[in-house]
C-alpha cells in the first residue's frame, strides 16, 4: 500500500512538473519571439526536439534499470564521426545508417557487459567510458584534420521535418511495444527499484540491463544518423551538450534519474520538447553575451537540481523513506 | 614467536610493495634504452615526475575518501579548477594562492555536501548537478577563455622537489590524524558497513559532510598544483569535460589499492601515485597525444578493474578444481 502511495506521489509531482514546464516554456518563448515566430523557426525547434527525444527514448531504458548513462552523449559523437567517414567512403545512405547504429550499440553493449557481467563499479565505468569515447572521437577527428566535412547533399531525404517525424514515430512505437506491451519495461522497473527483490522474482539483471543498453544504443544510433543528415561539418564540439541534455530532458519530463517504478516513456518525449524550449528561452534572454554557454549550463543545472529535489521530497511524502 | 614471524612477513611484504615501482622504473628504462629514446634524463623531467606524483597522490586520496564510503563525487574535478581559478584572482603570491584555494575548496565542499545531505539525494546524482554548476560558473567568471596565472610564486614553487616533499609530508600527517580521531573511526566504520555503523550510533550525515569538506580542501591544493603543471594556465570546459581530471586519478587510485594489500593503505596510495606518474610521463616522453594516452590508460584500467572485481571468483574456481 505504502509503495503505491509513494509511486503515485512521485508520478503526480512528475506530471505536474512536466506540464508546468512545457506550457510555461512555450508561452514564454512565444511572448519573447512575438511578431517573429516564423514557421521555419518552429520547424527548426521541432526537428531538434525530435532528434533529442529519439535519443532520450533509448536512454530511458538505461535509466530505468538504475544504471548511469552519462556516456551516451560521447557515444553519439563516436557514432556521428564513424557515420560521416562511412558516407564519405561509400556514398550510401543504408551503409551509413548501419554504421551509425552499430557503433553506439557496440559501445553500449560493452558498457553493459562491463557493469553487469564483470561487475565493475557503476560510476567508475561511467567515468571510464566518458573519457574513452570522448578521446576516441576527438582522436579520429584530429587524425582527419580537426574537422570532418561530409559529402552528403544539403537537401537529402532526411533533412526535412516529415521523414524525421516518421523515424521518431517508428522508434516510439518500437519503444512502446517493448516498454509497455511486452514485460521488458515492467521487469526493468522492478530491477531499478530493488535489485534484491528483482533477483528473488527471477528477473535476470544481466539480460535486462543488456537489453536496456542495446535499445539505448539503437536510439543513439538513429539520433546520430539524423544529426549527420543535417550537419555537414563535424568537429569536436558538434554534440557536446547532448550528454547533459539527455539527463535534463528526462528530469524535465518528470522522471527521477535513479529510475525504478516511476519511470515513464512519455517523460522522454515531453521532456525533450521542454528541454529544447528552455534552452531556447535562455538563448533569447542572454544569448548575446560571450559566456552564454557557461551561464546556460549553470542555470539549467540549478533547475535540474531543484527538480530532482522536488521529486525526492515527493517520494518521501508518499511514505517509505528509502535508505540509499 | 608467532608475532615475530608476522613481523618478518610484514616487512617482506612492504619491501615487495616498494619493489613494484622500482621494477616498473627498470622496465620503462629498458624499453626506452632499446628503442633509443631518453626518459628522465634531465632535471626538468625528474621535477615534473615529482610534481605529477604529488598531484596524483592528492587527487586519488580525495577521490578514495568518497569512493570508499560507497559514493562517487563527479564534481571534484570542476571543484579543483574552480577553486584554483578563484584563488588565483584574489591571491598575491604562491603561498596565499594555495591557502585561498584550500579556503575556496572547503567552501565549495560545504556547498555541495550540504546540498546533498539536505536534499537527501544519492551523492552521484547531486554531485553530477554540482559538477555542471561549477563548470558553468567557472566558464562565466573566466568568459570561456584560457586563463594564465601571473603570480610571483616565491620560494615555494622554485624548488619543486622540496615543495613536493612538504606537500606529501603534510598529506601523510593528515592521514595519520584521520586514522586516530573520532571522525576517522566513524569514517572507517561507515566504509566497512554503513548499516551497522548507523545502527551503532555513528552520525552518517555529519561524517559525510566532513568528508565533502576534506575532499574539497584536498582538491583545492590539487587544482593549484595542476594549474602550475599545465604551465600556470586553466582552460575552462563545459559538459562534463572536468571529469577528465578525475579520469587521470583513477589509475593511481586502483593501482594504489592493489599495492596497499602488501604495504598498507598510506604507502600503497603513494606508491600507486608514483607508478602512475611514471607511466604517464613515459607516455608523454614517447610522444603519444593526450587522446591516445586516455585511450590506452582506460584500456589498461579496464583490464585492471576486471581483474580486481573478479579475483575472488577466479581463485574460488581454482580452489574448487584443486579440491576435486
Amino acid at each position: 500500500m505504502a509503495v503505491s502511495k509513494e509511486k503515485n506521489s512521485v508520478i503526480k509531482t512528475g506530471r505536474f512538473i512536466c506540464a508546468a514546464v512545457l506550457i510555461c516554456g512555450i508561452l514564454i518563448l512565444a511572448w519573447l519571439r512575438r511578431g517573429e515566430l516564423s514557421l521555419q523557426y518552429l520547424s527548426l525547434l521541432a526537428s531538434r526536439a525530435l532528434v533529442l527525444s529519439i535519443i532520450t527514448l533509448g536512454a530511458v531504458f538505461v535509466f530505468t534499470v538504475g544504471a548511469f548513462g552519462i556516456s551516451l552523449g560521447a557515444s553519439t559523437l563516436v557514432g556521428v564521426v564513424c557515420g560521416a567517414l562511412t558516407y564519405n567512403y561509400t556514398q550510401s545512405f543504408y551503409m551509413t545508417l548501419t554504421v551509425c547504429v552499430a557503433v553506439p550499440v557496440f559501445w553500449c553493449a560493452l558498457s553493459s557487459v562491463l557493469s553487469t557481467f564483470f561487475e565493475l563499479p557503476a560510476y567508475v565505468t561511467a567515468v571510464l567510458m566518458l573519457g574513452l569515447l570522448g578521446s576516441l572521437a576527438s582522436e579520429i577527428i584530429s587524425v582527419c584534420g580537426g574537422k570532418i566535412i561530409t559529402q552528403m547533399p544539403q537537401n537529402n531525404s532526411f533533412s526535412s521535418l516529415a521523414p524525421r517525424f516518421g523515424v521518431f514515430l517508428l522508434f516510439f512505437a518500437f519503444c512502446i511495444t517493448m516498454y509497455e506491451i511486452l514485460p521488458i519495461g515492467k521487469r526493468q522497473k522492478e530491477l531499478g527499484n530493488d535489485r534484491h527483490r528483482a533477483h528473488l522474482l527471477g528477473i535476470s539483471r544481466r539480460i535486462y540491463s543488456a537489453v536496456g543498453f542495446i535499445f539505448a544504443g539503437i536510439g543513439v544510433g538513429l539520433g546520430a544518423f539524423l544529426i549527420l543528415c543535417s550537419d555537414t561539418s563535424i568537429d569536436r564540439t558538434s554534440v557536446s551538450d547532448l550528454g547533459f541534455n539527455i539527463i535534463f530532458a528526462i528530469v524535465l519530463g518528470g522522471m527521477p534519474i535513479s529510475g525504478g517504478r516511476v519511470s515513464r516513456l512519455s517523460s522522454a518525449v515531453l521532456g525533450s520538447a521542454s528541454a529544447i524550449v528552455v534552452s531556447e528561452i535562455m538563448r533569447q534572454i542572454i544569448g548575446g553575451v560571450e559566456y552564454f554557454d557557461g551561464m546556460s549550463q549553470a542555470l539549467r543545472a540549478i533547475i535540474l537540481f531543484i527538480l530532482l529535489m522536488i521529486l525526492k521530497k515527493a517520494e518521501r511524502r508518499g511514505g517509505i523513506k528509502n535508505a540509499e | 614467536m608467532r608475532n615475530s614471524i608476522g613481523e618478518t612477513k610484514r616487512t617482506v611484504c612492504i619491501f615487495a610493495g616498494i619493489l613494484i615501482p622500482v621494477v616498473l622504473y627498470v622496465c620503462i628504462r629498458l624499453i626506452f634504452r632499446i628503442s633509443g629514446g631518453e626518459w628522465l634524463s634531465d632535471d626538468t623531467s625528474r621535477t615534473e615526475l615529482f610534481f605529477e606524483t604529488c598531484i596524483l597522490f592528492y587527487m586519488s586520496i580525495a577521490l578514495s575518501l568518497n569512493l570508499r564510503s560507497g559514493s562517487f563525487d563527479f564534481s571534484l574535478g570542476a571543484l579543483a579548477a574552480f577553486s584554483a581559478y578563484s584563488a588565483a584572482v584574489m591571491a598575491r603570491g604562491g603561498a596565499m594562492w594555495i591557502m585561498l584555494a584550500i579556503f575556496f575548496g572547503v567552501i565549495l565542499g560545504i556547498v555541495s555536501g550540504g546540498a546533498r545531505i539536505l536534499s537527501g539525494m544519492t551523492s552521484a546524482v547531486s554531485s553530477l548537478c554540482f559538477c555542471l554548476i561549477f563548470e558553468g560558473l567557472l566558464f562565466v567568471i573566466s568568459c570561456g577563455q584560457q586563463v594564465n596565472v601571473f603570480l610571483p610564486m616565491g620560494k615555494l614553487f622554485d624548488n619543486a622537489p622540496l615543495f613536493c616533499l612538504h606537500a606529501t609530508g603534510a598529506l601523510m600527517l593528515f592521514y595519520i590524524f584521520l586514522r586516530n580521531t573520532p571522525f576517522g573511526y566513524d569514517y572507517r566504520a561507515i566504509c566497512a558497513s554503513r548499516r551497522i555503523a548507523c545502527a551503532s550510533g555513528v552520525d552518517f550525515a555529519t561524517n559525510k559532510f566532513i568528508v565533502y569538506i576534506v575532499a574539497g580542501a584536498l582538491m583545492g591544493v590539487a587544482g593549484v598544483m595542476l594549474c602550475v603543471k599545465e604551465g600556470r594556465s586553466i582552460l575552462p570546459g563545459l559538459n562534463f569535460s572536468s571529469v577528465r581530471i578525475l579520469f587521470f586519478a583513477l589509475l593511481p587510485l586502483f593501482l594504489g589499492r592493489l599495492i596497499s594489500r602488501l604495504t598498507g593503505e598510506l604507502i600503497g596510495a603513494f606508491l600507486g601515485a608514483l607508478c602512475s606518474a611514471m607511466i604517464y610521463s613515459a607516455m608523454t616522453q614517447a610522444g603519444l597525444s593526450e587522446n591516445f594516452q586516455v585511450i590506452s590508460v582506460s584500456a589498461a584500467l579496464l583490464l585492471l578493474l576486471i581483474y580486481m572485481s573478479n579475483e575472488r571468483k577466479i581463485f574460488n574456481k581454482i580452489q574448487i578444481k584443486k579440491l576435486t
